[in-house]
């Protein structure tokens, strides 16, 4: 197998444009690394980026925070930048995985693998994520929420590579969390998870973004939830009642990490978890 | 004594930690060849032709390998020799192996191990263990689906019930469960230059795997050496196992006259590898108003799998065991071990108890449940006590310590506080749930019925006083060997660091049995302690003849005679010049038991340990998660030889315990597993562990040498029905099935997958 390590973001665009089919992109390699050992992929190159200094920086832009692609999750997990301003894709660092997968996963490669389950992709739903998609050719900025269509398939073009991701500063009268559900404290690959975010205005909701990791082939809005608590006052009756929406929009499988009964009632579960605080 | 009773640092701490010790997979001989296993497509087919041809094309393939390359027997077996090297006339489960391709890289062999081309006829199937005793089942093997079946009968049941005032009916239900040894199963067989078949690997029963090995070899036993590399875990799991992979070396080695190493990747050990043993308990108890259990009847099975392996004897543990530590005066226990497609299963730290404590556990906290008394008060009026008869007829002649676990768990886990105090609070909250369960357990010490139970340890004193120990006792871990070392420099009054032990080679030693059943430092520390006998007792000679004298008395590293005094290094000179020998075996055999098989009854085991477990939960019932926030375990040991080794024995096997109580399950679908590595088998990590306070119980045993009794199993044997009554307690609902995951707490029932 070639293994390809360029420096710069120039000259990766171009090994990709020039490549053939069995080229893989490998970034953090925690999930790409255990495909090529279950064979599930077999690869005749890989193209390494994690040379790449370029795509790796947390900043401070305005009301903007702009991640590079190759930003590791342990150092999602010790910026103050995120934990202030961006607490539910905080929230997510802090459960993702184990240490070990932390200092090697990056946020783009979680994207990027688009999995319903990928811990990072329901905070960005919800703060508002855009992506830069880079191609020799230039330059596209995309939604996160137009990014991932199915496990593992994307909009992201054979010559693209995901080299920015962008979100919206919380404000102070904002409030956010994410939540997942797994079995155990560590090593947890999501059953269920929530993300949420709202501005909080004379005590009622407004602008509520609800996003659900694990219950559809990707990660999906919860926009009945999200419309019932728009302009509701904070109170349990209202939490409850959005929460059971929300279990209602998840369309789960039952599979070998969990049951279809119980992850739609644990959409419900880490919403009025998470809201609860509110009170 | 300098060390025995004292925690000690273990003697191969510095090896391991440095990561200079070798395992297997760190050893590679000159010439050596890799081995890599064709396994089976279907979990019952009749084999119907092998073709290895486009295999044999691929450059660096050098032989593949299969049942007509066996010079002896096809079938090995821990008690019945049912399980095929090499699967030749038909597959029963999806990790038998066909053929084994043997090149020059183990990536090539790999490769080529795809290139073989098996076809099969696909036979009816059976996953049920219960479907698969009836007569209509199809016959996984020709002599029928039942593997064993044992009683236990004491006193007349029907009259115990009739006299119930209560009588309750429970089903209880437990999982097949992955030992996860951290390093996964290798060997590399070789023939020597004088035709002998050595083998090295992390194999925990060599003395087992040397008699197979040899009836397959067709050669004898004295011809075949087991070295046993140092053991990355095993917890029961290399046993088995670790024969079929040895005799597929031995016969691969034979074939092309080259070393030949296989090693498991984890998938493969999880496919292949045998597991502790789902079961079925039906119990149905009989309990009068006052508190006393009047009748006890069970109907256990256990799903064996493709092969029996030691199913004979884990059912026979559970049988004998299935009444917990209670005065019950009527009892009737059937037990059957039963073949299906799945994968076989085995031996595995607890052997049969932690399936049947889970079930006689909970049934006892729903018994006092039912009777409205407190499950401590009940324990403690039913419990065996000094003297007691045990459910197969036993009289209890060694301090009972049952009691004194009992009253040590619960006062260091605020016991009597908590029940009350934990309810109120739980009043107060409408999604955490908080609540605390306790269990206990009589477990028999060492082998018992299953075999003769004895073991030798050879000691060579140095002329410059040091010593060495050669044993046929595995130390996978667990610490046999500091523990013999401490022995052996208290006997002789010398330091620790003059001991030094070898590696277990079975053509060096006299055959001890397996290691397992908990009885390495009973059987093996009064095999060491006899053997030191042996050599002061020439010393004591030697020291005769020097001095001139009668009376030789031996202290504190001292001869001590009229005439003045010789050091032990003196003595062994002296002995030396005198030609006298400067070595012995110690032998060591378990006291005599009484088993009547045919009537259900006897003394099963020379003596018993007793535990008691209490874990506080805490339940979040919007999800269902239970989280564990404390453990208290109450351990009878005899003896602690090493006290900070055996609180380590506590701590591991509770959180082993924790992973069967709510976490791990190899899943298997129409004969299919589908947990074959540790992304989806869950084991519990670092924060799912509660703290754990262990309580060592030290009543030492008159019958055994330093009073040393078993700790190693009982430890793996309580938490999940101390968890399941926990969990009764804080929530009132009642989980009779393994493991107690999210979807089981919250559902109350796990939900039919797919």
């Amino acid at each position: 197998m070639e293994v390809y390590s360029p420096a710069t973001l120039n000259e990766a665009l171009s090994i990709l444009s020039e490549k053939r089919d069995g080229l893989y992109v490998l970034s953090g390699g925690t999930d790409l690394v255990i495909k090529i050992k279950e064979r599930v992929i077999r690869p005749d190159a890989l193209l390494d980026l994690s040379r790449i200094e370029e795509l790796h920086f947390i900043r401070d832009e305005g009301n903007l925070i702009k991640i590079g692609s190759l930003t590791k999750i342990g150092e999602l997990l010790d910026s103050s930048l995120i934990k202030d301003f961006a607490r539910p894709l905080w929230e997510a660092a802090h459960v993702f995985g184990s240490p070990q997968i932390r200092n090697l996963a990056t946020i783009g490669g979680n994207v990027v693998n688009a999995s319903p389950v990928g811990d990072t992709l329901p905070p960005l739903f919800v703060l508002r994520g855009t992506l830069k998609l880079r191609s020799p050719e230039g330059e596209r900025e995309v939604k996160i929420e137009d990014f991932p269509l199915a496990p593992g398939k994307s909009i992201i073009k054979r010559d693209e590579i995901l080299t920015e991701i962008s979100i919206q500063k919380m404000k102070e009268n904002e409030y956010g969390f994410f939540k997942k559900l797994g079995q155990r404290q560590a090593m947890n690959i999501s059953k269920v998870s929530v993300a949420f975010l709202c501005e909080i205005e004379n005590n009622s909701f407004k602008d509520v973004r609800i996003a659900l990791g694990a219950v559809a082939p990707r990660v999906i809005r919860a926009p009945r939830a999200e419309n019932y608590l728009k302009g509701k006052e904070i109170n349990e009756e209202v939490i409850k009642t959005a929460s059971r929406i929300a279990a209602s929009e998840a369309t789960p499988i039952t599979d070998l990490r969990s049951t279809k009964l119980y992850r739609a009632n644990m959409v419900g579960a880490l919403l009025y978890k998470g809201l609860l605080k509110l009170l | 004594m300098k060390y025995i009773s004292k925690p000690v640092k273990r003697v191969d701490a510095k090896e391991k930690v440095t990561g200079k010790a070798l395992y297997i997979d760190d050893i590679k001989l000159p010439f050596m060849l890799y081995g890599a296993m064709v396994r089976a497509s279907h979990p019952h087919a009749k084999i119907v032709s092998i073709n290895t041809e486009r295999a044999l094309r691929k450059k660096g393939v050098v032989a593949v390998i299969t049942a007509e390359d066996i010079p002896g027997e096809k079938n090995v077996g821990n008690v019945k020799k049912d399980q095929p090297v090499f699967a030749y006339d038909k597959v029963r489960y999806m990790g038998d192996g066909i053929a084994l391709v043997v090149a020059e890289s183990m990536e090539i062999a790999r490769e080529a191990a795809k290139l073989v081309d098996v076809k099969y006829e696909v036979l009816e199937e059976v996953f049920d263990p219960e479907e698969a005793m009836s007569e209509k089942a199809p016959k996984i093997h020709e002599d029928g689906n039942i593997i064993v079946y044992h009683k236990v009968r004491r006193g007349d049941t029907d009259k115990g019930f009739k006299e119930a005032d209560i009588v309750i009916e429970r089903a209880y239900k437990t999982q097949f469960v992955e030992h996860s040894y951290l390093e996964p199963e290798g060997v590399i067989a070789e023939i020597t230059e004088n035709g002998t078949v050595k083998i090295m690997g992390c194999i925990q029963n060599a003395f087992t795997t040397e008699k197979d090995i040899a009836r397959v070899m067709n050669i004898d036993i004295s011809k075949v050496q087991i070295i046993q590399t140092i053991m990355g875990g095993s917890f029961g799991g290399k046993d088995d196992v670790m024969t079929v992979m040895a005799a597929r070396a031995a016969v691969a080695a034979l074939v092309t006259g080259r070393p030949v190493k296989i090693v498991n990747t984890r998938e493969e050990s999880m496919l292949e590898s045998y597991k502790r043993h789902p079961y079925r308990m039906y119990y149905r108890l009989g309990l009068k108003k006052d508190g006393s259990i009047s009748a006890l009847e069970a109907k256990i099975i256990a799903d064996g799998g493709a092969y029996a392996s030691t199913t004979p004897f884990v059912t026979w543990r559970s049988n004998v065991q299935a009444a917990g530590p209670y005065r019950v005066e009527n009892v009737k226990v059937d037990t059957y071990g039963v073949y299906t497609n799945n994968v076989y299963t085995g031996a595995m730290r607890g052997f049969g108890s932690p399936q049947v404590n889970f079930a006689i556990e909970s049934l006892m906290d729903e018994a006092a449940n039912e009777l409205s008394m407190d499950p401590l008060e009940f324990k403690i009026k039913n419990g065996l006590r000094d003297g007691d008869i045990t459910a197969t007829g036993q009289k209890l002649t060694h301090k009972v310590s049952l009691i004194e676990t009992l009253k040590k768990a619960t006062e260091a886990s605020n016991w009597k506080e908590k029940r009350i105090l934990l309810k109120k609070e739980n009043e107060k909250s409408e999604r955490y749930l908080r609540g605390i369960g306790l269990a206990s357990s009589l477990r028999g010490v060492s082998l018992g019925a299953e075999g003769a139970d004895a073991a030798g340890v050879e000691i060579k004193v140095e002329l410059d006083g040091s010593v060495v120990v050669e044993m046929g006792l595995t130390d996978m871990g667990q610490g046999i060997k500091t523990v013999i070392a401490q022995i052996v420099a208290d006997e002789f009054g010398i330091p620790l660091e003059k001991v030094f032990i070898l590696p277990y080679d079975t053509s060096r030693v006299p055959d001890s049995g397996p290691t397992v059943a908990s009885r390495a430092t009973t059987i093996g520390g009064g095999a060491a302690k006899e053997a030191t006998r042996r050599i002061i007792e020439t010393l004591k000679d030697a020291v005769r003849e020097t001095m001139g004298v009668k009376e030789v008395e031996f202290k504190d590293g001292y001869f001590l005679s009229p005439r003045g005094k010789m050091s032990f290094k003196e003595a062994i000179k002296a002995a030396f010049s005198q030609g006298k020998p400067l070595n012995a075996v110690g032998w060591y055999k378990a006291p005599p038991i009484v088993w009547n098989e045919e009537e259900g009854k006897g003394e099963p085991y020379f003596t018993y340990v007793y535990a008691t477990q209490v874990a506080e939960v805490e339940v979040d019932t919007f999800t269902g998660k239970v989280k564990v926030l404390r453990v208290v375990a109450a351990h009878e040991v005899g003896r602690a030889i090493n006290p900070q080794m055996a609180k380590g024995q506590i701590y591991g096997g509770v959180a082993m315990a924790l992973g069967y109580a709510l976490l791990e399950e190899f899943e298997i679908q129409k004969g299919m597993p589908k947990t074959l590595n540790f992304d989806n088998y869950l084991l519990p990590t670092a924060p799912d562990m509660p703290e754990v306070e262990a309580i060592l119980v030290e009543n030492p045993d008159p019958l055994t040498y330093y009073g040393a009794k078993s700790l190693g199993e009982p430890t793996n044997e309580l938490l999940a029905p101390a968890i399941a009554n926990a969990i009764f307690h804080a929530t009132g609902k009642r989980l009779r099935e393994l493991p107690m995951n999210l979807e089981e707490v919250y559902l109350g029932r796990k939900l039919e997958r797919g």
